[in-house]
Order: C-alpha cells, then structure tokens, then sequence
C-alpha cells in the first residue's frame, strides 16, 4: 500500500498542498479581490486539474 | 410553453426504457468490450455526483452564494488529486479484502459489528434527504413544465420507476462485488446527457440574453456589482468549510464509493479519472455563471434552482425543452439508483443479516437477492417520505448539504485507517457519536421540524438552513468527532483483532496461519458451510473460492487450504460484511489451535507476502529482507538438492537443484506430504527418514531416463534436542557421474589385466608354434609336391601375425615389432581371407561376391590386411542367415581405397554402433565370440590411419554396411618387409 513515505504518496501531498494554496489560503482571497474576469477561477481550476494529469502520468510510467 | 403532463410521462419512462436498453446491450455483451471498460465510462459513471443538485441547484446556489458553488466541485477535485496518497489506498484495502460499502470499510478497520451498525445508520439517515431531493426536483420541475401538475404523483410514478430499474439491473447479483458493467454504462450514459443538456442550456442563455459571449462581458462590465457578489465568498468563513464537505462527499458518499471503489476495474480507470473527473465537473461548474446572469438578465419567472427550466421554456422549442426536462430526469434517477444500491448492500450487511438467524436455507442466494431488492424499495420509499417532510422552502442545496455533513463525520476515521495505526474502536465509536450527535441536532433535526431561532456558539439549531450554517456546522462537528476520537484513542487500548486489521488497512499483514484445519479438504469445506449458508451456498461459495486462490477439489495441502479458507473468508465478507463473514467462517471452518503449527509450514506464505510488500519495507526490516534474500538465493544455487521437511512429513522447500533431478516443480510438491510424491522419490525420502543414519551412500534410483545414484544427507532444523518436533533437512547429491567413473576405471583395469594376460598366453602359444612353422618347413622340404605344408605354413604364419598383433595390442606398441611397412594388395588380401572363411561350414549356405581392382595397394602387412577382411567377413557371417550374400568392393577416392562389405543380415543396433570396436565387447551369445575381432581390426586400421565405419544399411534395406578407408600406397612406397 501507499503511505505517505512512498513517493506517490508525496506526489499526493504536494498536490493537496497546491490545491489549498490555490483555492483557500490568501492567495483565493486574492484573486477573488482584485477584479478579474469571471472565469479566471475556472482557468486557475483547469490549471490545478492539468497538474494533477501531468504528475498522474509521470507517477503512472513510474509506476506509482 | 407548456407540457401536457402525459407527455412529460412518456418522455421520463422512454428516457428511462432507453437506459435499460443500454444497460441491457452491454450486459448481452452487444456493445463491444472495449468501449464499456474504456477508463472514460467509468469517469463518465463518477459523474452520478452531480445530481439535480448540480443540475438544477447550482444556478440557485450560485444566485444566493455567489461562487461558493464550485466549492461543491473544487472540494473533489482536491480529493481526487490526493488519489495516491488517499484514493489507491483505499481502493487497494476494498479490492484486496472484498469490502463492499464505507460501513464494510469501518467495521473491518475497527472488527467491530458496532461500528458498522453506526456507519450504516449515519449513511443512510443522511442519504435519505439526499434521495429526497432528487424526487422533489423531479417532481417541481415536472410541475414547472406542466404548470398545474400535483407534485405527489408525479414523484410516486417516478419512485416507482426508478425502484423497478434499481431492483433489474442493481440488484440481480447475490454480492456487490460482481460488476454492474450494464448499469455503469447507464449511469454513464445518464451522464453524457446531463453535461450535454447542461452545456447546450448555458450556450442558448447567453445568446438569448446577451447575443453572446462579448455581451455577457458587456453585460457585467455594466453590472460589476453582479460579479463583486459572485467573487464575494470566496472571503468568507463557509468557503473552507464547504470546500471540506465536498472534499468528504467525493468519496464517502455511497454512490461514489461505490462507482469509485466497487465498480472499478482497475488502478489506471482510478489514475484517468483523478484528472478526467475533475474536468468533467469543471465543464459542468463553468456553465453555471452564464446561466446564472442570463436568468437575471432575462427576468426568469421560476425558481431561480430551476433557471434552466426557464430558459428552456423560454426558447419555445419542446424539443429542447424535453432534452433540458430529461437531463433533470437522468440526474436524479442515476442518483437514487446507485445510491439504493450501495445502501441496500450496507444495511443488509450491517443492519438485516445480523438480526437474522443463521440457519441452513435452501437458497441462500436467493434470499439474499429478495432482501436487498426489498431494502432497494424501502429506501426509496423512505426517502420519499423525507420528501414529504422537509421543508420544501429550503433551496435544493440545503438538503444536499445535509448528507454531505453527515459523510463528513468519517473522515477522522479514513485518516486513522491510513494513517494511524494507533487509532481504537472506543475512539473511532466516540467520535462518531459526538460528530454524528451535532449533526442530527444542528444539521438534520431543523430539517425535519421548524421551530424558532436557537443559538448555541454561533449556530442557529432552529430554521436557517443556509451554506454558512453548514460551513460552520462543518468545522464543529468534524472538530469534535477528531477531538473525542483522538482522545479516546489515547486512553484505550486496541485488542488482538483490531490490531491485526489495523495492520491489514497499512498492507502490512503479520498473521500466519496458526493452528490445524479440521476440514481436510475442499470437500469438507462444503459439509462443513452447509449447516449455516445451505448446501447449494456452500458448494457455489467453495467453487468460487477454489477458482478465486487456483486450486481444484483434491488439494489436501494445509498451507493451500488455509489460503482456501482466507479467500472463503473474503468471497463471504463482499457478501454480508466482513463480520458476518468472519464469524461464519471461524464458526464453520473451525481450527484446532492446539495444533502446533511449523513455521516451515508457513514459509511459501510469508515470502509471498515479504515478495508482495518487500519494496515497502524501510530501515531495518528493508535490510533483513534483503539478508533474507541473501540466505534463500544460497540454498537457491547450491548445487545439491535441498529438500526440508516439516516434522508432519510436508515439504517447505524444494530448491532448483532437486527440481532439476526430480522434474518436479515447486508448485506441485510444496506443501505435499512425502507420502504424494511420485515413485520413487516419495518412498526413497520417507525411507531415508526413517533411517537411524545421517548420510547414504550412493543410492541407485531407477528413473526413466537411466538409473542415477544418489548420497543423501539428513538433519535436524532447529533445537537438535527436540526430535520430536524439529522439521528435518534433506540434501540429495547426484553422485552419477562419479559412480560411471569409476566403472569405467574397473573395466579399464580389468582389460589392462586381460591384455596382460593375453601378452602372457600369446608369449606363450609363440614357441609351439614356431616349432609347428619349422617342422612344416621341413615336411614341404621333404615333400616337395605336397600343398598341405604350404597350407600349414600359411596357417602358422597367420598364428604369428595374429599374437603378435594381440600383444602389440596389449602393449598399445606397434603391432610387428620390428617397424617394417608392407605393401599389400587389396585384391589379394581379400582373396585369401575369403578363402579362409569359406573353410568354416557355414559359408557353404552363404553367397560371396568380391570386386576389388587389382592394382589398389596399402601400405599395411598382407596378413594383417587378411586378419582385418576375416574379421569382418566372420561378423558379416555371424549376421546373416543361410543364403545369405556378402558383397565387398574397393575403389579409389581421392588417393585412398574406400573398402565397402555390405551384408543382409539381421544389422547393427545405433545404441551400439560405437561400441562394437571396444575390446571384449560382443552381442553374441557366451562362449561364441570373445569380442576381440572388430577391436583387433580397429587396432589395424588406425595404425595405419585409416577409417572405419559400421552403419546400418540405408533405407528399408536390411543388413549392416562396413566402410574402410584407407591410404592408398605409391609406385614408390614398396618397402620391402626386413624378415
């Protein structure tokens, strides 16, 4: 099984890490204030979801 | 536009039929393979998420909340990327331990009914607002479309049918475990229409309230208060706290545990979808906003939940209109129908089938069959009656938040599954209590009953049922359920079985077998199942399990028929539960814990797992598997047999060496008592340790390529004191070759002592011959016209010849002893030696043809040619029966004479064609040849190089053909004998 010592299970960190970076620290009260267009947080989701494909596809050939 | 409500009826039962259609093609397997276990329909079958929530709610959520919508779909997408560190454990735990539901899931981790039970309850009291939702969306958006229809029946005809589809394609296996591919494509299907009618909505929202795209940034640019409300929430305290629900909804929610865990077919559909289902909710999220402004553009005159309703309406086409109404259909059907499933197996495991009595039914299957069909109705009959009584002037997401609270209560406990060992049954029980209490009393109790405002640290447990409340209900309850859960786990201690599980969720499985099955086969294992599940359960489970662990009826290995009961156990438990499952079988398929079990025994067991998990392993259990290793690849290329054998008589180890001389395999001996072995290893071993010596010398072993000899060596594994219980270590050396050695070393001394003698008699026999010789000489002096003296000497000489080659032979010197080369001729040679052997009886019955030109020479001595042709022409004689033909013939080839005799007589053996020049060898009978003639020819021969070939005759003729090659001699080369 993966645990959190696997590098899997560190990829899976790093991605939780970026994840409440992006939508909950004060970096989400950021781009929420400064007046951006409507679907930036949609774009900045599309973004995160693109990591998540990029790292699941290197993990994959690894073997993860 | 308005529907007749008949219409709308026929349009929700066709969409449905046609699910079943779907469903249907892809159980009879009319839809190929290869696109129902494509990784995008088991994405597409995750997307059962989105209910008429999503579907309808959103808009309504995002009109009030602003952007705290998404939260609802960002909180999964944060799940989903922790797929490797949260999804695949998990996934691996259901998969490896056949665990149908979370309830299944929390009652192994903690081996507690109790737990279960909690579980079960928890889920299913807050999934019955949930499916209580999707029937009032039906039912209002039905009532939307049809202006004056009565929203009861309506939600009546729908339970109806969607508890009809449930029960055929959800329920018409005996276990969850066995895929639905049928109902996964449906439900993937449900979504394709869902995301497609939801997109193709927003697309004709915003052309028709803002002529497109750049209007709608026209639109907000002139209305940016429109999107400071919608960006507003991001800031504020709910956002985290949804955010968290949906992050616990992602995967404890019953549907999505089971499309996710139970429904999957593999580790890579799981890594597709931790990126591809985030994206299909992206799709499903963005088309949200623009719906949202369009509606408020618009002037919609309908719930702002059923904003897509409205403009459907709006567009005047029914087409659409119907397509719009049907994906509403596909959300909440989907959802009722998967989320029945999973509860029906849940509560049947965990709340039905421990309060029935084990007895012996006659079918159990199919009474397991009627019972969840029957809980599928009562769910959905109970999440009907949630309809009927909670406050419908809540938005749609109020009751949705209302499940998603309730999931979150088991997150404490996911955690403490991966990441906890420590983490106790008391604790996990507490926690969920307390986290679980606040729920029904803040989240689902003011759902049920309006009373007025009551606060409590900041939560209002009367009627305001808004997004903030449950943001804040979150943290609290979640907050206390880890606080007591943790506490409690500190103060208590885990016991035996919840140990062992706990090591079990971590992949780490430190128990072996212990104890004696009393069932000494699988045939047993049947007799013994059968007084609690029935004879024909009994069977059906251990004809599974057999296939399931690959092993067939007349396995009789105890470590195997522990692996059959581990896998009996399994099968059960994806079944009823891992409790149940448990129980029956530690009741049914009993152990005799007296028996002291070998650690040989259990060998093959435990390096299967260290194999399984030895990449895992860290530090200090890293390096003693890799001395482990060291050790086992020792005895792996030892050249010796290792065969070790448990004080039962089983074996535990059988190494490539004894494989190799045995040509068995390790699959087919281990485990096996040495009685089952074949002849004659199995009497060969047992005798040998019955024996009371240690070692056995050159052991002769008939096996069907040849005897081999074997010197087997004993000893005890273990305390050298405990014979009775030390297992016992055999080493097996082939000593064949060095037993052929020295054969062939006693022969060659034995021929050395015949040649010797020989030497001796030839000596010997010499003198009265040279006296027979000098009297002849005389005699043809004396009679000088008598041809009988001549013979005499002829025949003399030939004597001489004969002894002298015999004792040059012996002395492995040449052969005339005085080193003269004769120049013969081939003719004449064989002329004389015909002559010679036409002297004995039998020649007379045999024809004879000779054609050798006159002029081929050699360089040999003409008596030793003659010796060489009589030695042939006497085998030749020997084979061939009366009227028999013997023909020789010589002619020249490239400076050599190449000499041909050829018979038709019985002919040569190819097993001895090569032996047949070895001295004293002979296939006739004692007495009747000394086996000296061909090996005093090939003596001959290769003095002087010359070759020598014995072949059968070719094709279907019969007979042998002899062929001699030898150099031819010169003009020039006549050299004179000297004597």
């Amino acid at each position: 099984m993966i645990g959190q010592n696997s590098p899997g299970g560190s990829v899976g960190l790093l991605l939780l890490m970026v994840g409440l970076l992006l939508f909950v620290s004060p970096l989400a009260l950021w781009w929420a204030d400064v007046g951006l267009s409507w679907h930036f947080p949609f774009l900045l989701w599309l973004g995160y979801i693109a990591l998540v494909a990029l790292t699941t596809r290197r993990g994959s050939r690894h073997g993860l | 536009m308005v529907f007749n409500p008949a219409t709308l009826f026929l349009a929700a039962v066709g969409y449905l039929c046609l699910l079943f259609l779907i469903a249907h093609a892809t159980e009879r397997l009319w839809i190929p393979a290869s696109v129902v276990r494509h990784p995008a329909v088991y994405v597409l079958s995750l997307g059962v998420y989105a209910t008429t929530w999503s579907y309808y709610g959103s808009v309504g959520f995002a009109s009030s909340s602003g952007l705290l919508f998404a939260t609802i779909y960002i909180g999964v997408t944060i799940a989903f990327a922790m797929t490797p560190l949260l999804l695949m454990p998990l996934l691996r735990l259901v998969r490896r331990h056949q665990l149908t539901s979370v309830a299944d899931l929390f009652a192994f981790r903690f081996d507690s009914r109790l737990a279960g039970v909690l579980v079960t309850l928890m889920i299913l009291t807050g999934s019955l607002p949930y499916i209580a939702l999707q029937i009032r969306a039906v039912a209002e958006s039905t009532q939307i479309l049809s202006t004056d229809t009565a929203t009861e029946p309506v939600a009546v005809v729908f339970c109806i049918i969607v508890t009809v589809f449930a029960i055929v394609f959800g329920a018409r296996h005996v276990t969850p475990r066995e895929k639905h591919s049928g109902l996964v494509a449906a439900i993937a299907f449900e979504s394709l229409v869902k995301i497609a009618a939801l997109l193709l909505v927003a697309v004709i929202a915003v052309s028709m309230a803002f002529g497109g795209w750049q209007g709608l940034g026209d639109w907000l640019a002139a209305n940016p208060e429109r999107l400071e409300h919608f960006m507003a929430p991001v800031a504020g305290q709910e956002w985290t706290g949804l955010l968290f629900l949906a992050f616990a909804a992602a995967f404890l929610l019953p549907r999505q545990f089971h499309m996710l865990f139970i429904e999957n077919l593999g580790d890579s559909g799981l890594r597709t979808a931790s990126w591809a289902f985030p994206l299909f909710l992206l799709l499903l999220a963005a088309a949200v906003p623009p719906l949202l402004w369009a509606g408020q553009a618009l002037a919609l005159n309908v719930p702002t939940d059923y904003t897509v309703l409205g403009i459907s309406q709006l567009t005047g086409n029914p087409a659409i209109g119907l397509f719009i109404y049907l994906g509403g259909i596909s959300a909440g059907s989907a959802m009722i129908i998967v989320s029945t499933l999973a509860l029906s197996s849940m509560c049947l495991n965990h709340l039905v089938l421990p309060l029935m009595r084990l007895a012996p039914l006659n079918d159990l299957y199919a009474t397991l069959r009627w019972v969840r069909r029957a809980l599928i109705a009562v769910i959905i009959a109970a999440g009907y009656l949630f309809y009927l009584s909670l406050d419908r002037t809540e938005a749609l997401v109020s009751w949705g938040l209302i499940a998603f609270l309730a999931m979150a209560q088991l997150i404490p406990g996911v955690l403490a599954m991966l990441f906890w060992q420590g983490a106790t049954r008391a604790g996990f029980l507490a926690g969920l209590i307390a986290g679980g209490a606040i729920w029904g009393i803040a989240g689902l109790f003011p759902a049920l009953v309006t009373v007025g405002p009551i606060q409590v640290i900041g939560l209002d447990l009367g009627t305001a049922q808004t997004a903030g409340h449950f943001g804040r209900l979150a943290f609290w309850t979640v907050s206390v359920n880890a606080v007591v859960f943790a506490a409690v786990s500190l103060l208590s201690r885990q016991d035996s079985g919840e140990s062992e599980a706990a090591n079990a969720c971590r992949g780490v499985i430190t128990d072996v077998p212990s104890g004696a099955l009393v069932a000494r086969s699988p045939a047993q294992f049947v007799e013994q199942l059968t007084p609690v599940t029935g004879a024909p359960a009994a069977h059906g489970e251990i004809v599974k399990a057999l296939q399931d662990a690959g092993l067939d009826w007349t396995e009789s290995r105890p470590d195997r028929l522990h692996q059959l009961r581990d896998q009996v156990k399994r099968n059960l438990s994806g079944m009823m539960g891992p409790v149940l499952a448990r129980d029956i079988v530690d009741q049914c398929l009993r152990l005799d814990t007296d028996h002291r079990t070998a650690l040989a025994q259990n060998v093959r067991i435990i390096e299967e797992r260290l194999e399984r998990h030895g990449g895992g392993l860290r530090g200090i259990a890293a390096e003693l598997d890799a001395l482990r290793r060291y050790h086992r690849q020792i005895l792996e290329d030892l050249p010796l047999g290792v065969v070790a054998v448990t004080r039962l008589g089983r074996i535990a180890r059988w190494n490539p060496a004894v494989r190799t001389l045995t040509g068995l395999g390790d699959h087919a001996v281990l485990g096996r008592h040495l009685r089952e072995l074949p002849a004659p290893w199995g009497a060969l071993l047992e005798q040998f340790l019955k024996e009371p010596v240690d070692q056995a010398h050159k052991r002769p072993v008939s096996l069907p390529a040849g005897e081999r000899w074997l010197t087997l060596h004993k000893a005890m594994i273990g305390e050298p004191d405990d014979d009775e219980n030390a297992d016992r270590l055999i080493l097996l050396e082939d000593v064949t070759d060095v037993q052929r050695l020295e054969h062939e070393l006693a022969h060659s001394e034995r021929l050395a002592s015949i040649g010797r003698l020989a030497a001796g008699v030839a000596h010997e026999i010499g003198n009265p011959v040279t006296a027979i010789d000098c009297l002849a000489q005389e005699w043809r002096e004396e009679h000088t016209n008598d041809d009988r003296a001549t013979e005499i000497l002829q025949q003399t000489q030939r004597i001489t010849h004969i002894v002298q080659a015999l004792v040059g032979y012996a002395h492995a010197g040449p052969p005339t002893g005085n080193g003269a080369v004769e120049r013969a001729s081939l003719a004449s040679a064989a002329e004389e030696a015909e002559r010679l052997v036409r002297l004995n009886p039998r020649a007379k019955t045999l024809h004879f043809s000779r054609d050798i030109p006159a002029t081929l020479s050699v360089l040999t001595g003409h008596q030793r040619l003659v010796q060489v042709f009589v030695n042939f022409y006497t085998n030749a004689m020997d084979a061939c029966e009366p009227g028999g033909k013997i023909a020789l013939s010589a002619r020249r080839q490239r400076g050599n004479a190449v000499i041909r005799m050829v018979d038709d007589g019985h002919g040569i053996d190819q097993a001895i064609k090569d032996k047949v020049i070895e001295p004293f060898f002979t296939t006739k009978a004692p007495g009747k040849g000394t086996g000296l003639g061909l090996s005093l020819a090939w003596a001959i021969i290769s003095e002087c190089a010359g070759e020598l070939s014995i072949q059968p005759r070719r094709g279907r003729q019969k007979g042998t053909q002899v062929v001699l090659r030898l150099p031819l001699a010169t003009e020039t080369e006549a050299v004179p004998a000297s004597g």
